[in-house]
């Protein structure tokens, strides 16, 4: 293959931006590995990029820069979670935004695998807990009261027995 | 930079700010790679606005491109205006809607061969400027 015909393809373009498919991608990633040329050129266009955005630049409302602060902030008192995988455009993992999903808890059921519950699961097991902890206070009661007429039973026929003699 | 790219999808003051925020909210969360050696920084930090703003959203792809308004193409903008519809076509929904070639192929009714070359013409002349 022609090196600069392909890079002349317009196909380094449709990566950057990515709107390349799996294949192009990665077929890229492997020359940009192997030809120096592919490399400089995907720098090039890497820049040019930037330089497209600090042209269509718009200056953020005042303040913004304080609301940024304040909510990174508020971050360090959340827990953390399993950070999303950064992938080259094309690949077959890019970022997962439905794993930062803040409506679910993520539950460890053992080092390699994992289970997601929706947060209105712990209104459930809170009501499980408390329902559990009647329950026990119910059966220590029932099984007291149940020892007491046992000894009351038993007394009273002792009582009967001398009484009525044979 | 990114209020810039990302007003330009959503097209609301408020909104862009929100997703600014929420997006330097993931940042923690991909500091290593933003900082890699080898990789443009702005580069990485326009795909992971790209792929919040296509969740988030749900439809980064609904942003309308309307072409054959070119009295607005000016300042910050005066690329798009030296482009020919085409290659503002593919370039603004490739940048901005996050198409892929395929797809714009598809939209178009053109081959996959003649968009690539419209967006690699739209880089040259905002090279060119």
């Amino acid at each position: 293959m022609d090196i600069q015909e392909y890079i002349e393809s317009g196909i380094l373009e449709t990566y950057v931006l990515g709107s390349a498919s799996e294949a192009e991608a990665r077929e890229l990633l492997y020359f940009k590995k192997k030809y120096p040329q592919v490399q400089t050129a995907l720098h090039e266009l890497e820049n040019d990029l930037e330089f497209i955005a600090e042209q269509m630049a718009i200056t953020p409302p005042p303040g913004t820069w304080s609301k940024i602060e304040a909510s990174i902030n508020e971050l360090t008192t959340v827990p953390e979670y399993e950070p999303l995988r950064l992938k080259e455009p094309g690949s077959k993992n890019g970022y997962d935004f439905k794993t930062a999903n803040r409506d679910y808890i993520e539950v460890a059921e053992s080092q390699s695998t994992h289970m997601t519950i929706h947060k209105s699961w712990k209104w459930v097991f809170a009501a499980v807990f408390v329902l559990g902890k009647i329950f026990l206070a119910c059966a220590i009661y029932f099984y007291l009261e149940n020892r007491q007429a046992q000894q009351q039973i038993q007394e009273l026929k002792t009582e009967f027995r001398q009484n009525h003699p044979h | 930079m990114l209020f810039g790219y990302i007003y330009e999808i959503v097209k609301d003051n408020n909104l862009a700010e929100q997703h600014l925020i929420n997006i330097y909210n993931c940042i923690p969360d991909h500091i290593n790679e933003l900082a890699d050696e080898g990789t443009n920084t702005w580069c990485q930090l326009q795909r992971l606005a790209k792929k919040y703003l296509e969740y988030s959203k749900g439809a980064i792809h609904s942003s309308q491109f309307n072409g054959a308004d070119l009295s607005k193409y000016n300042g910050r903008n005066r690329f798009l205006g030296l482009m020919t519809h085409e290659q503002r076509h593919v370039f603004y929904n490739a940048y901005y809607c996050g198409k892929t070639i395929a797809e714009l192929s598809k939209e178009l009714n053109k081959s996959e061969e003649i968009i690539r070359m419209a967006l690699k013409e739209a880089f040259i002349i905002i090279k060119k400027g």
